[in-house]
């Protein structure tokens, strides 16, 4: 993990993929700010990073109740930064996705 | 001993770093539920946005299964994308209200 001028650690793409779960979880609930391969930069708030395919879910708050959600797949990730360390859409988060009712996966 | 000590240290790290695993791998999968059947606009390369209705994606995430997907030549009713083609994938989606 390298530091920026800023102080806020920046991680390169292939930095970004070797990372444990455990320093993956790091990001989770976090401001954030991706940049892709193409020159885009995605930003918004870390639901989940996938440990296969280390894509990265974001999702944006708007002020109603309509949100949107990027995924930027592993492969296409340039650089990673965290933008805020506050987790203050941590209960959002959680609630978004989650489901209450129980799935059965055959195998 | 202190081998004993390190390898019982080793174990825990493993299990807590499997526990944290699935998490993270948890909420990716109720993530691609909640895509399902949604519209999704997928970047691809070259600066080209198609959309589509996500319909699956395979255990490695190295393919998409779609339907209607609208590209520059035309509709086609169901086609399967490889994920290296894809940069990016952004849907809409509601905050449930408690």
């Amino acid at each position: 993990m390298t530091a920026s001028e800023s102080g806020v650690p920046t991680l390169g793409g292939d930095e970004f993929r070797q990372q444990t779960p455990k320093e993956m979880i790091f990001f989770v609930h976090k401001l954030v700010e991706v940049e892709s391969i193409d020159g885009k930069i995605h930003t918004g708030w870390v639901h989940t990073i996938d440990p296969v395919s280390k894509s990265i879910v974001l999702v944006q708050f708007s002020e109603d109740t309509s949100n949107e959600c990027t995924v930027v797949m592993g492969h296409a990730v340039k650089t990673v930064r965290i933008s805020s360390d506050a987790t203050e859409h941590e209960d959002e988060l959680e609630r978004l996705f989650s489901r209450e009712t129980k799935i059965t996966f055959t195998k | 001993m202190e081998e004993e000590v390190m390898q019982c240290g080793e174990e825990n790290n493993v299990a807590e770093q499997q526990a944290t695993r699935a998490l993270l791998r948890k909420r990716f999968l109720e993530t691609l539920l909640a895509m399902n059947n949604q519209k999704i606009t997928f970047s691809m390369h070259d600066r080209i946005n198609v959309t589509a209705t996500f319909e699956v994606a395979d255990i490695d995430i190295l393919h998409f299964q779609v339907s209607n997907l609208e590209t520059p030549i035309g509709v086609q009713p169901h086609a399967l994308l490889r994920c290296s083609d894809v940069i990016a994938c952004c849907f809409k989606t509601q905050t449930a209200r408690t």
